[in-house]
Parts: structure tokens; sequence; C-alpha cells
């Protein structure tokens, strides 16, 4: 199972922060994210297994991922 | 032509300049440029020669949205070097009304006096106001608007600055009676060392901002302040959060400052999270507030009132510096607490992200144990009682950590990192030990939607920082709000034509930038003179050996790419 975390404004947009997937190959973030009815291009910031992910990331079975919608620090 | 107020703190001597070299400058082009101009890069920040900058912003004054920033410039007296600090409120707009671009303050008062300088349509002059000495910022401001109406723009220093504490900020009043603060570099230590308390200006009467095409920058400036209102980020982000949006994300990166920088992940950081702000706002409800405007025309509305559970007001605002310096890098669990020192210290006039370095300097030393909040009320009780510990602590973490014996220090050119961990965000590192401002995340701030640059990692770090610094660097000089990029980044023209039918410049797309690359290279020159730069181009050495859980890190980038991000 895929842990996808939503964050801030994400989980706003569907009333849930937190969804468990079954992925049956490697997917690209896009799919994952459509897949749980989030826009790819609402991400602005992805945490893979407590690390910085790059957009176009590829999701597998087991990992954790937290998404952001797009922020800048102040 | 810009119209000059010199003000002599030594004769008390008022004069207005017509300067034309300054046309096409405002904010921190202009009060730069004024301090190159100037100030000799070897004076000592708090002695008579060093002078105080205060400057508009090209857009200040106009119904563009969150363009009404003011600029702050002189020597540091932290990093030594050039500084700017620039904050929202009233005043610069205001100032701009009144048609005046800069305020030069210069000399030192000879008397034990407390000086207001104040600036209206019937002219400018400085008063005597001993009844202001050394009081707090809050009740400062209380009495200014009792003397001079609840209509006036004021920026004023708290009895840290009067007091030449090298951490104090300038305060500036908003259109809510709150405060916001030009907070970085001890540009509050300056003005208030020379005997200035406070700058009113009222425009009642008055609206001197003028136009190059009227008509055209009307029509501009709505489009933008739509663009700016419908942007998802504003709307969702800001409105609800402010800028405490982005303290899980820095935690979840690893780079929330945790225990005196020395973790990158904090437990307790959903606690501390823009989440927990807006639920506790709305929840405990009195005078809480969320999405306040800090300007007089502002789409952004990052403000926010914090209250107390009974909903009386602790603090305004709550943000995310304050959270990652007073929060996290001091232990604490809970927003409470960092709201309540983050009033205590806004109110000495001290700049919260440098207090916060030296509060946990301070506590690694053992003067304080990380997570109470007892013991950090404690340290900031003898800063406002003036003894050797306080005004160690109020001079900033650098001077606080040679005194008390720590190799830890963190600082970029003798200046408080902001609350990003340099070694889980290193394009931030680059910013805090290349940029002109020292360990300032507003001279170049690389955390965000940069999708294409591993926070981690030690390729194009140089690169970003230097973009990033130009960026917000031109930002800085028109006097917007970064937070109002995301519609001018996507279509730098707006920009340019916008600045042009006001001012009657002619950037474009590509030239616009060349306000914040001038400016930055006047700025490096300044800091070579002064013997800032390149000597103290480095972060302080544990950064490159200590390895911050929980990404393991060390600040690693070669010399070769820290210089990629010299302008």
């Amino acid at each position: 199972m895929v842990t996808v975390k939503l964050n801030l404004t994400l989980s706003g947009s569907l009333g849930k922060d937190e969804f468990m997937l079954k992925l049956d190959c490697p997917r690209t973030l896009a799919s994952v994210m459509e897949e749980i009815g989030i826009p790819p291009e609402d991400a602005g910031m992805v945490i893979k297994n407590k690390k910085w992910a790059p957009l176009d990331c590829i999701v597998e079975e087991n990992d954790e991922v937290l998404i952001f919608p797009h922020l800048e620090g102040g | 032509m810009s119209k000059i107020l010199r003000v002599n703190m030594t004769t008390k001597e008022l004069r207005v300049e017509m300067k034309q070299e300054y046309d096409f400058l405002g904010g921190r082009s202009l009060s730069s440029s004024i301090v190159c101009d100037e100030v000799e890069p070897t004076c000592e920040p708090l002695g008579r020669k060093n002078k105080l900058v205060i400057a508009t912003g090209l857009l200040s004054g106009t119904i563009a949205s969150s363009a009404g920033r003011i600029s702050v410039g002189g020597k540091s007296p932290l990093t030594n070097g050039i500084k700017e600090a620039n904050c929202g409120g009233v005043a610069g707009s205001k100032l701009s009304k009144c048609g005046v671009q800069a305020v030069i303050v210069e000399g030192k008062t000879d008397d034990e006096g407390c000086y207001v300088l104040v600036i209206d349509k019937d002219g400018y002059k400085l008063e005597e106001k001993s009844e202001l000495k050394f009081l707090g910022n809050y009740e400062t401001i209380k009495m200014l608007y009792q003397m001079y109406g609840k209509k006036a723009g004021i920026l004023c220093v708290g009895p840290a600055g009067e007091r030449g504490l090298r951490g104090a900020c300038i305060a500036a009043s908003d259109p809510h009676g709150e405060l916001k603060f030009a907070a970085r570099g001890g540009m509050g230590a300056v003005m208030g060392i020379k005997g200035l308390k406070a700058i009113v200006v009222d425009d009642e009467g008055v609206n001197l901002v003028s136009y190059h095409d009227r008509e055209k920058f009307m029509e501009l400036a709505k489009d933008f302040n739509l663009k700016l209102s419908n942007d998802p980020k504003v709307t969702g982000t800001y409105h609800n959060f402010g800028t405490t949006a982005i303290v899980k994300a820095v935690n979840a990166m690893g780079a929330l400052p945790t225990n005196n920088f020395r973790y990158g992940c904090f437990e307790y950081a959903d606690n501390l999270s823009g989440e927990m702000m807006n639920e506790l706002i709305k929840k405990r409800g009195g005078e809480g507030r969320l999405a306040l405007s800090c300007m007089e025309v502002c789409a952004i509305r990052c403000s926010t009132i914090y209250p107390d559970a009974s909903g009386k007001k602790i603090v305004s605002t709550m943000q995310y510096e304050n959270i990652a310096l007073l929060g996290s890098n001091l232990g604490m669990d809970n927003l409470d607490s960092v709201a309540r020192m983050n009033y205590e210290i806004n109110d000495l006039g001290l700049d919260t992200i440098e207090t916060g370095c030296a509060l946990g300097v301070a506590l690694d030393q053992g003067y304080g144990k990380f997570g109470c909040e007892g013991d950090c009320m404690a340290l900031i009780g003898e800063i406002r009682r003036n003894t050797a510990l306080g005004r160690l602590i109020g001079n900033g973490a650098l001077l606080t950590g040679q005194v008390l014996g720590s190799s830890r220090i963190p600082t970029g050119k003798g200046q408080g990192f902001a609350g990003y961990d340099p070694r889980a965000l290193k394009g931030n590192g680059v910013t805090y030990s290349m940029s002109t401002m020292g360990g300032d995340h507003t001279a170049g701030n690389c955390f965000g939607s940069r999708a294409t640059v591993d926070p981690l990692g030690t390729q194009n770090q140089g690169e970003l920082s230097k973009t990033l610094q130009i960026q917000i660097g031109t930002l800085d000089c028109i006097g917007l709000c970064m937070f109002a990029r995301g519609p001018l980044f996507a279509d730098p023209s707006i920009l340019a034509h916008i600045v042009n039918c006001r001012a009657g410049s002619s950037y474009d797309k590509d030239t616009i930038w060349d306000l914040g690359i001038n400016t930055l290279k006047l700025e490096r020159d300044f800091n070579i003179k002064a013997g800032v730069s390149p000597v103290h181009d480095k972060l302080p050495e544990y950064l490159y050996e200590e390895k911050l859980s929980p990404t393991n890190a060390v600040f690693d980038l070669t010399k070769e790419e820290m210089l990629k991000s010299i302008v």
C-alpha cells in the first residue's frame, strides 16, 4: 500500500487528508494524484519517504508521500 | 526629481533636497544607493557617521496591491555591511502621498532627548517627546495615536533600539493599529541610538503621488489586483494560514530549526502548524482574526491576530519565522508560548529571528531548558531589565554565542539565520553566506515550489540563489511584497509596464530585473569596501561537519558553486 497525505488546501478540497492506495506497479505521482481526484498541477512540493522529491517522481508500493500545494517561504 | 528629507540629529536641522540622480529608483534601490553614496563603509554602525535611510517603493501610495512596503537601509551593526530591511504598514504609502521619496537620518543627538519626526501636509518638524523614552512599542504606538491621531502612519523603536542593542528592529503601524517590523540587521539600533524614537506621517489633506500615465496605470493596477485576488495561493493559503502555512512542509523536508539548529525535524511541529493556528483562531473567536491586510491596499492579507483561550488577543501577527525561531528552535511545543514570547520581543523592539537565535544559543549553553517557556521568558526579562545578560542576548546570536562560549552559532555574516536550516535547504545556505544581506532569507529564499532543484543536492544551488536574489531584490526596489510575485513573475511585462506608467521609466520584461541587479552590485561593492566580503562569505564551521537529522545532511557545496550566486 502507498500512503498519500494531503496538506493545507489540498486536503480541504477533498475533505480528507490521508489516502491508502494499492499500486500494482510503480506509477508517476501525477497518475496517483489523478486517481485520488487532485489535479497534478496543484502539487507544489512533495516529500517522499521523508525526503524531498521532484514533482515527476515515481511512486512505488510502501512509499509514504506527503503532498503540499504551491508554497512560498516568508 | 526625487524629494529627499534630510534630518540631522546632531544639529536638529531639517532640509529638503531635490535629487535628479535618484529618479526611477525606489525602495531598496533608493535606500541602498543613498547608503552607498553617503555612508563610509568602514564607519561604526552605531556611531555618528552611519545614516538611516527610509525609502518608499516605486508604486507606493498607489492603488496597486501589496506595494506599500517601506525600505530601511544603513550599515548594519550585526553584519557590519550594508543592510536593507523592509516591511508593510501604512507609513510608506503616507510618505509617498506627502511627496517624500526618502528620509535620511544622520548624526546623533548629543542630549538625552527622545525625538519624534513629524511629516504632514504642513511640512516637517522634530519634536522632543521625553515621555516616550524607553517605552515599549505597544505603549509608544498608543501614545503617538493620542498625540497625532489614529490615522497617522508610525515608524518607531522600542527600548532595545534606544539602548543600541544590535538585534533591534523598527516597528511600523498597520491599518488595524497592529505592528509590522523592518526586522533584520539591527536597523532599530541605528535609529534609536541617534535619538529618534519615532517618525509620524500624516497624509490628511495631501496626495502628491504623480503618474507618468495615470489612466493606463489605473487600468494595469486594477488588472494586477484582480489577478492577485484570484490566485488560489492567495485566497486558499495566505487567507487561511498566513505565512505559517509552511511549518509542516519545512519540517517534512528536515529543515525546521530545532533546539538551536541541532535537528531539522521537530516532533511537535504539528502543534505549531498553520493548520493548528487556523483551528485555534477559529475555535477561540473573540479578538482572533485571519486574513488581515498589513498595508492600505493588499489582496494577500496574510496577517493574523492570535488570541488566547479566552479569545483575548496575545499577538499580531503570528508568522512562520516567529514560530520557527521562538517555537521549534527553542523546543516550544505550543503556539500560545510562542505568541507570548513574540509579544514581549515585539514590545522590546527586537527582531524575533535574531532574538530566537540568541535565545537558542543561550539555552544550548545551559542558560535554561529547551521547551521551557518560563526559562525563555526569564531571559527576555533580562533584556527588559537591561542587565548584562539581557544586553548580550539583545545584541544578537553571534555576540551571545561568543561570550557564552558556543561553537554552534547559527549566523551568516554575523546575523542570525532565518527559519530554514541551510544544511537541508542548501540554496538558503548560499543566500545566508553569499548575499549582501547575510543570514536573511528575504534576500533570496529558496524554499518553495522550485521543482527542479533538490534542496539537499549540491548542484544548481548557486544559480537558484542568484535568480531569487535578483527577483526578490527587484520587488524590494518596487516596494512590492514577495507574495505578490505569482502573477508578476508569470508575466514580468506587467511589472515593467506598471512601473513605467507610474514613474516614466522604460523598462521591459527583460530590463525590469536591472533594478535588482544594479542594487545587488552596489551593495556587494559596499560590503567589499567594508571588509565584509569576500572574507565573511561563508557559513559557520559546524555546519560543514555536524550531520543534521533526519537527513544527515551537512553543508557541502563547493566554493565554485557558491560563487555562482554572485551577481
